[in-house]
Order: structure tokens, then C-alpha cells, then sequence
């Protein structure tokens, strides 16, 4: 059971990193709590292999192999021989340290527990075990099994050991390991914030349009997309979430601070995207 | 430099341009205008590095550039007081057909216009190095800006292959707010030891898909250009958000990266 990885959640993020280690040759058991996310947890994997087949990014072989891979329980004693355990269940730090304790309590002594968290102190997470040296974060993108960045995040408490595991096990899953510090939106989520924020306040003190603003992003600055349209596809609640989360924990931090535009277009349910209407019409 | 076409256009043909300003910039807007037929008429203290074309003038004085000119590019970011220096004499040479298009990306038209005898032919551009690689310019005026500069200004560039965007008159325009903002953030991520230039690069790159990395890009566009930007919007708003970590002040004052103190 050298090669065996537990994948805790198996909603959006747990069943794509399923699928990753699946394809790396892990034997993977993909748990959750809820007996339909791991029946739609499952079915999006072997749609997304599925299509991989399609687009010959993958042979029938390899998705074959890797179907073969995942084995799904609503037991999390199954977990108790798996070398490491890659969490993604929803983000909350009382459930997460709460599963954590558990976790702790199954697994072998060696064994690595890794957090999928956006936001949460890996610190505090680790801090609910009596391993936080071998507590971590690896922070995928979404999609996760198209996204080729994993952020890799030492705690406080992280010891060089588990880094250097998490590291090569990030590179055979086939991804771009980065190595972080345990500090609010870790890189990504945090040197992004002026995208945003920025171009609200440009809005806001009527610079420019959000078509304009938008436009200018794309074709004087060369970004694929422009931030209004990216803030309607990664959902506007979920960006003021992300600000918010960043703001507080870095004590209201002036360059951090979310604009009144995102809390108003959450107010009036104009989420982007998803509910048809955002910055855009859909 | 993305120049792709080089097609000749008849508007400018016999014409010529000034270039003068800020020296990454002079080179920037000169290698682009010298696709032209127009003359480039360079003003620099010390001579820029510059493409070997027959179209390129070097002049320390203005004494023997033409007074009759399609436009004048005043590209200077850092220093005020040149840049003050440089539009007053370049009012006092140049006819007054000659557009002024001056970098209003840390001073606005409208500040700019007060001190000028003739503000109606100054039209403000967004020159940050790096951002003529791509295929639109930030224009912007004040409320003095005669329609027809904004309208020959939109003309030039579009020989050039360009498209224009006109903005509202504000410190750091769009861009060249965004992206120096983007910088500063990840000097202060750098300084704090969230992690490495490379990591901070890679993960913008390959998790938001940013053309560049901002460690990187700040690098490319000059910390010098980043940290006057970020001054002139501290100083605009009077917001300590836009304060510049003590590390772009490092970084401007010439520290070379590659010395990497921080690792
Ligand atoms: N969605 C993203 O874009 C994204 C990107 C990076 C990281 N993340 C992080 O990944 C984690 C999961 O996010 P998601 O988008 O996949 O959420 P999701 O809602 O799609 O999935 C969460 C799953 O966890 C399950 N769950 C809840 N409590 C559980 C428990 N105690 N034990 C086992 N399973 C439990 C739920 O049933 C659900 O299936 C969060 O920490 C989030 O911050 C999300």
C-alpha cells in the first residue's frame, strides 16, 4: 500500500486531484461524506477522462488504468494505510480540524496530511494534530487536472522532510510545484488582488468603462482576459470572498481592501457567470 | 518588438516626429514611429541606444530639429522638473500645429495643460516601457484638448497599427496603474518572504495565466518607471495603499536583481 493516496472530499477540487494521482499510477481512495458527491465526484472523472481520450491528450489505455486506480468509501478507516491524504472537503476550519484530529488518530505515523485550503492557515490546521510537522498545504488550481500550478505551503511547524515529499510527489503528479509561506492567499490569491481591485476602483472614480477597462487590460497589457470578465467567471461572491478573507486576516491592510461595487453586485445577486448576469449578460 | 508590418503610410511621409523623454521610452516610441516614412527626430542629453535607420535623428538641442512637426513625443516619467524643462522648450521651438503628446502616466493632462501657453494641443498618452509591444494606447486630455488633437493623435496611431482607448484624466491611467500595482504587491510579497522571485513568477504566470511574471515585468518595464508610478498615485489619492514597499525603493535605486539580498 506503498502508493496508496486518500483523497478526503470529492466535490469539485477532490475529485479532479483524484483523477491527477489516479494518472500518475497512485492508488487512490477518493472518500466523502456524502454517498452523492462521490457518485458525482466519480462521474466527473470519468467524464474529464473521457474527454482527455477524446482530444488525445490520453490513450483508452491510460484512462483505463487510471479508472481502475480510484476505489471511492464512505468510510475514512479505509484511509488508515494511505502514505499521504490530500483534504478538499469545504472550507471551514472547524470541520477541517475536526477531520484532521481524525485523521491524525488513522493514519501511520509517517504518513502526510495535506490540505487543499485557499485560505486557511495551514499553522492552524497542523496545530489540531500532533504532527503539524507533517501537515501541508498543496493548493491546486481549478480545473485541477488541467491547472499545472500547485502551490506548496509550509507551516509554521512544516518540517523540510514533508516539503521535499510533497515537492516530488507534486512533480509526479505532472504539476509546477511553487513553495510558499503560510500567509494569507499564499501567492496567487494574494499578488492578484491589485487585478481586481484596482480595476474596480477605476470603475468606481469613472476612469473608464468595464468594457473599456476590460479591453485596455487585454490589449494594452496582454492578459488573456480582462478582470471584470474574470471576476463573472470565477463568480463575484467568490472574489469578495477571497478579498475579504485576505483583508481580515491581514488586519485590514489598505491594499487589501474590497470595494463596495463587489458587495453591491452580491447584494443584487449579479454573481457573474453562473447566475447569467455579473459585470456582463450571459 | 511585435512590429509585424512594416507598410509604409503616405500621411506621414515627409513629416517628422520628436522624440524626448525618459531613455527606455525614447527607444520604445522611436523604433515604432521610425516604421513611418516620417523622419525621427531623437532629443536626449546622451545619445540612446537606437536602431541603425536612415529615419533617425540624434540631436542634443533642439536647435536643428524642424519647428514644423506631426507631433511631438515628451516621454518623461521620473522627474518632474525635466519633464517641465522639456515641455517649455519644446513650446518655445515647435510651431503650434505641432501636437504635444505628452506621458500623463504620473502627472495628469489637466496639471499639465496649467502650465503650458498652449494646452489645446496636448494630448496625454499612457507610456509605460513595455506596453508598445501590444496593440492599443491609453489616451487621455484635459478639458482645454482641442477634439481635433485627440482626432489626429487616434490617426497616427492607427498608421502605426495601433488601436487608441480614451480615458478618463487620472494618475496612472488604466494599465499603467494595474500592472505597476501588480508589481509593488509582489515586491512587498518578496520582501516578506512569501517566496521566491522565481515561485512568485511562476505561480502568476501559471495559475492566473499572467503574460508575464511581475517580478519579472517590473523588472522589463524599469523599478525606477514602477516606483514613480506608484509615488505619483500615493500622492494623487493620498492613500497609503499605493505606499511602495521598501523593497521597489531598493530595487529602483538600482539594486541589480540578479544580487537577489533577499534569498
Ligand atoms: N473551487 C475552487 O476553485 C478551489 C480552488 C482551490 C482550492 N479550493 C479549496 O478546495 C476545497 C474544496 O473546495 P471545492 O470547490 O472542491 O468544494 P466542493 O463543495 O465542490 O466540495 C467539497 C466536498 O467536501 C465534502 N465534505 C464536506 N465536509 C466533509 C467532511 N467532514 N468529510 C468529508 N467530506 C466532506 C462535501 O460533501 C463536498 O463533496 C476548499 O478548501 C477550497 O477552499 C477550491
Amino acid at each position: 500500500m506503498a502508493n496508496t493516496i486518500g483523497i478526503v472530499g470529492a466535490g469539485t477540487m477532490g475529485s479532479g486531484i483524484a483523477q491527477v494521482a489516479a494518472l500518475a499510477g497512485y492508488t487512490v481512495i477518493l472518500y466523502d461524506i456524502e454517498q452523492s458527491a462521490i457518485e458525482k465526484g466519480i462521474n466527473t472523472i470519468y467524464n474529464n477522462l473521457a474527454k482527455g481520450v477524446e482530444k488525445k491528450k490520453l490513450t483508452e489505455k491510460d484512462s483505463e488504468i487510471a479508472r481502475e486506480q480510484i476505489s471511492t468509501t464512505n468510510d475514512l478507516l479505509r484511509l488508515k494505510d494511505a502514505t499521504t491524504v490530500i483534504e478538499a472537503v469545504v472550507e471551514r476550519l472547524d470541520i477541517k480540524q475536526a477531520l484532521l484530529q481524525r485523521l491524525d488518530d488513522i493514519l501511520p505515523h509517517e504518513s502526510i496530511i495535506a490540505s487543499n485550503t485557499s485560505s486557511l492557515s495551514i499553522t492552524a490546521l497542523g496545530a489540531s494534530t500532533e504532527r503539524p510537522d507533517r501537515v501541508i498545504g498543496m493548493h491546486f488550481f481549478n480545473p485541477a487536472h488541467i491547472m499545472k500550478l500547485v502551490e506548496i505551503v509550509k507551516g509554521k511547524e512544516t518540517s523540510h522532510t514533508t516539503i521535499s515529499r510533497i515537492t516530488s510527489l507534486t512533480k509526479e503528479f505532472g504539476k509546477l510545484p511553487v513553495l510558499a509561506s503560510d500567509t494569507p492567499g499564499f501567492i496567487v490569491n494574494r499578488v492578484a488582488r491589485p487585478f481586481y481591485g484596482e480595476a474596480l476602483r477605476l470603475l468606481g472614480e469613472g476612469v473608464a468603462s468595464v468594457e473599456e477597462i476590460d479591453r485596455i487590460v487585454k490589449k494594452s497589457g496582454g492578459f488573456k482576459m480582462g478582470p471584470f470578465e474574470l471576476m463573472d467567471l470565477i463568480g463575484i461572491d467568490v472574489n469578495l470572498s477571497v478579498s475579504r478573507s485576505v483583508y481580515e486576516q491581514y488586519f485590514h491592510e489598505s491594499r487589501y481592501r474590497p470595494h463596495p461595487i463587489q458587495q453591491q453586485m452580491v447584494d443584487g445577486n449579479l454573481l457573474g457567470r453562473k447566475t447569467g448576469k455579473g459585470f456582463y449578460e450571459y | 518588438m511585435g512590429m509585424s508590418s512594416k507598410k509604409r503610410s503616405t500621411r506621414t511621409s515627409g513629416k517628422a516626429f520628436l522624440v524626448c523623454g525618459d531613455e527606455h521610452l525614447i527607444q520604445e516610441y522611436t523604433e515604432l514611429l521610425a516604421y513611418s516614412d516620417a523622419d525621427v527626430f531623437v532629443w536626449h542629453e546622451r545619445k540612446p541606444d537606437l536602431p541603425n535607420l536612415k529615419n533617425i535623428l540624434y540631436n542634443r538641442a533642439l536647435t536643428r530639429v524642424p519647428k514644423k512637426l506631426i507631433a511631438v513625443f515628451e516621454l518623461t516619467n521620473i522627474s518632474f522638473e525635466k519633464k517641465l524643462e522639456r515641455l517649455s522648450k519644446i513650446e518655445n521651438h515647435c510651431a503650434k500645429e505641432s501636437l504635444i503628446i505628452s506621458s500623463t502616466v504620473c502627472h495628469t493632462a489637466t496639471g499639465l495643460a496649467a502650465r503650458l501657453i498652449t494646452p489645446q494641443r496636448l494630448v496625454g498618452i499612457a507610456a509605460l516601457p513595455t506596453l508598445l509591444q501590444n496593440e492599443l494606447v491609453e489616451l487621455t486630455r484635459s478639458p482645454l484638448t482641442h477634439n481635433d488633437a485627440i482626432k489626429t493623435t487616434g490617426e497616427i496611431f492607427f498608421d502605426l497599427k495601433k488601436e487608441v482607448s480614451l480615458v478618463d484624466d487620472r494618475v496612472g491611467m488604466v494599465i499603467p496603474r494595474i500592472v505597476c500595482c501588480l508589481v509593488n504587491e509582489a515586491t512587498f510579497a518578496l520582501q516578506e518572504e512569501v517566496a521566491s522571485m522565481e515561485d512568485i513568477d511562476t505561480a502568476m504566470k501559471y495559475g492566473v495565466n499572467y503574460p508575464n511574471g511581475p517580478v519579472e515585468w517590473g523588472e522589463k518595464i524599469g523599478f525606477d518607471q514602477v516606483l514613480a508610478v506608484m509615488d505619483a498615485l500615493q500622492h494623487d489619492t493620498g492613500e497609503e495603499r499605493y505606499r511602495p514597499s521598501p523593497l521597489l525603493r531598493k530595487l529602483a535605486a538600482g539594486l541589480a536583481i540578479g544580487e537577489r539580498i533577499w534569498s
